[in-house]
């Protein structure tokens, strides 16, 4: 045996060999085990809505979701009767059907965003993210006819790309109570349109004139005129002179201040815009001698500032 | 304890006195006699997997059994040399005559006998010699058994000249756990070694079974080599080889190519 030193040492290879082999063969085991135990104890993806079901499944991971899906529907007689009221209410229901792409936790959205750009560039339409408990779903192509999903299943199919056909079904009543709240929506927004244009009808019939200037200033002149032409008051006169005075159109500012002391000669406002205008044209003399003839018969703390203020100036 | 002397009782030897007997072979034993008894003339295949033991089995036969036995060795032959030899079998002297000829004599020659003509290696006869075979077993005047690898065994049987005819397939098979176990220890027995035969475990014996496959060939070389390596680790004081063991085991399966290290 010449060769026995040799075989001995090729015997201890192959032993040391086969060790190790075994040695990785039960880490990996143990490693899918332990995977397999984690996978079983994680919480199942809840479904978008309780109508919703999980009509073709093309991965066998969700396959081994529907096998394990079954048997604890069996075991819990509460979940059994909710199966129960599902499938009555499909019954009834519509169908919405969409390709189910992805399901992500919400701390992992990026993923769902670039896989939805992928999808997007290989030819889905309507992609669309919606999120649901902790969960983001991402699906595309939703429509009511199963049929126009089947170039889509194909294309899914040729790419290789995981999904399923996820079924979201919706009774009469749904769509009644969307129809109804689409109906209030457009109701509001015709209310608020509504509103604003009779704003500007209204605004002349408001005793108290709108304090600060801006507000008053969108409003149609024209308008205004053919408001006051049919129903003349002071509120109106008063809101076309300081409109006007506001654009200093001073001359006619001064003819709607006169218009306003008609209707209410004790109230200082047409006076201040009648005396300011005339100020702003350089009739400053004239400005100060109406204010001085108004503090002859009223009081305002607002006229004697301006008027101390007009003459302390020069 | 002679190791070397143990390693010999594994030795595949060309003449041996002793052949162990499995079930497989008891039963093809008994039917071979069983269709040569009750049967009319014509061929028997012996077909199994190289080294399950058909050499080995025919030449038990040649010796031990009760009926008048040609036996060949080498099929590399001629017609008519292979009709000259068993003319010349019956003492009588071959003229020169024609393959037609001959053909008639020695039908003339064995008609009334009962030998059986056992070919080894058969998947090497030439088609000429094949057609000879047949041509005689048409004749009636022998039994013949034509041993062959079971692969080329299928190729052969397939043809129409011998599917067409009576024949018999006999088929030996590779040898079970159970049968090795007795096989290692009958032979270590007949060498006075039961002490060594105990130390030989299951687990030992399943592992040479694995490696082997119950072929008869393998696990005799195996077995040889393994004792060999005892012996000389024996004689060179290797303290870890001088008793059976896996590692011999391992290493015997290295030398003989079944385990590829």
């Amino acid at each position: 045996m010449h060769n026995f030193h040799d075989l001995a040492k090729r015997c201890k290879h192959y032993r040391l060999k086969r060790f190790f082999l075994f040695l990785i063969i039960g880490f990996v085991l143990l490693c899918f085990a332990a995977g397999f135990f984690l996978y079983s104890k994680q919480p199942k993806t809840p479904s978008l809505s309780v109508s919703k079901e999980k009509e073709v499944v093309h991965t066998e991971k969700s396959k081994r979701q529907k096998q394990l899906k079954k048997p604890v529907q069996k075991a819990d007689k509460t979940t059994f009767t909710k199966t129960r009221k599902r499938d009555d209410l499909s019954k009834k229901s519509l169908a919405r059907y969409s390709l189910q792409f992805l399901v992500v936790k919400k701390e992992n959205a990026y993923r769902a965003k670039k896989r939805k750009k992928v999808l997007e560039a290989i030819g889905f339409r309507n992609c669309k993210l919606t999120p649901y408990s902790k969960y983001i779903y991402l699906s595309c192509n939703a429509t009511d006819n199963k049929k126009e999903l089947n170039k889509y299943i194909d294309l899914a199919k040729r790419k290789k790309i995981d999904f399923f056909v996820d079924v979201h079904h919706y009774t009469k009543k749904e769509t009644k109570t969307k129809q109804r709240t689409k109906q209030k929506a457009e109701k509001k927004q015709a209310i608020k349109k509504s509103r604003q244009a009779s704003i500007a009808k209204e605004v002349p019939k408001i005793k108290k004139a709108p304090e600060p200037m801006l507000q008053v200033q969108n409003i149609n002149l024209k308008q205004l005129e053919q408001s006051f032409s049919k129903t003349p008051s002071y509120n109106t006169a008063l809101l076309l002179a300081r409109n006007y005075y506001t654009d200093k159109a001073y001359k006619k500012a001064i003819y709607w201040a006169k218009k306003a002391s008609e209707f209410n000669k004790e109230s200082a406002d047409s006076w201040l815009i009648y005396a300011k205008s005339l100020y702003a044209l350089g009739r400053k003399k004239q400005a100060k001698q109406l204010l001085h003839i108004y503090l002859q018969y009223e009081y305002s703390d607002e006229v004697k500032s301006l008027l101390n203020q007009w003459e302390n100036a020069q | 304890m002679d190791y070397l002397e143990l390693a010999q009782c594994f030795e595949e030897k060309i003449s041996s006195g002793y052949y162990h007997q499995n079930s497989g072979v008891v039963r093809i034993k008994n039917q071979i006699a069983n269709i040569i008894d009750n049967d009319t003339k014509q061929l028997l295949f012996l077909t199994g997997e190289p080294g399950v033991g058909k050499s080995a089995f025919l030449k038990y036969l040649e010796s031990k059994f009760s009926y008048d036995i040609i036996k060949f060795d080498i099929p590399f032959l001629e017609p008519i040399d292979f009709v000259k030899i068993l003319i010349k079998k019956t003492g009588t002297k071959v003229d020169n005559y024609s393959l037609e000829e001959l053909i008639k004599q020695v039908v003339f020659l064995y008609k009334n006998s009962n030998y059986v003509v056992v070919i080894d290696e058969a998947q090497l006869l030439s088609n000429d010699m094949m057609e000879i075979i047949r041509i005689l077993a048409d004749s009636k005047a022998f039994w013949f058994i034509l041993a062959m690898h079971e692969h080329e065994s299928k190729k052969i049987l397939q043809e129409p000249q011998f599917a067409s005819r009576p024949h018999k397939i006999l088929q030996l098979q590779n040898i079970s756990l159970e049968e090795c176990r007795e096989y290692i220890y009958s032979e270590l027995e007949t060498k006075n070694a039961t002490m060594l035969a105990n130390t030989i475990t299951d687990k030992y014996i399943k592992y040479i079974y694995k490696l082997t496959q119950g072929n008869m060939r393998m696990l005799k070389k195996l077995l040889y080599i393994s004792f060999l390596l005892i012996d000389y680790a024996q004689k060179n004081n290797e303290e870890r080889y001088k008793a059976f063991n896996k590692c011999i085991i391992t290493m015997a399966a290295i030398e003989t190519g079944l385990i590829n290290a």
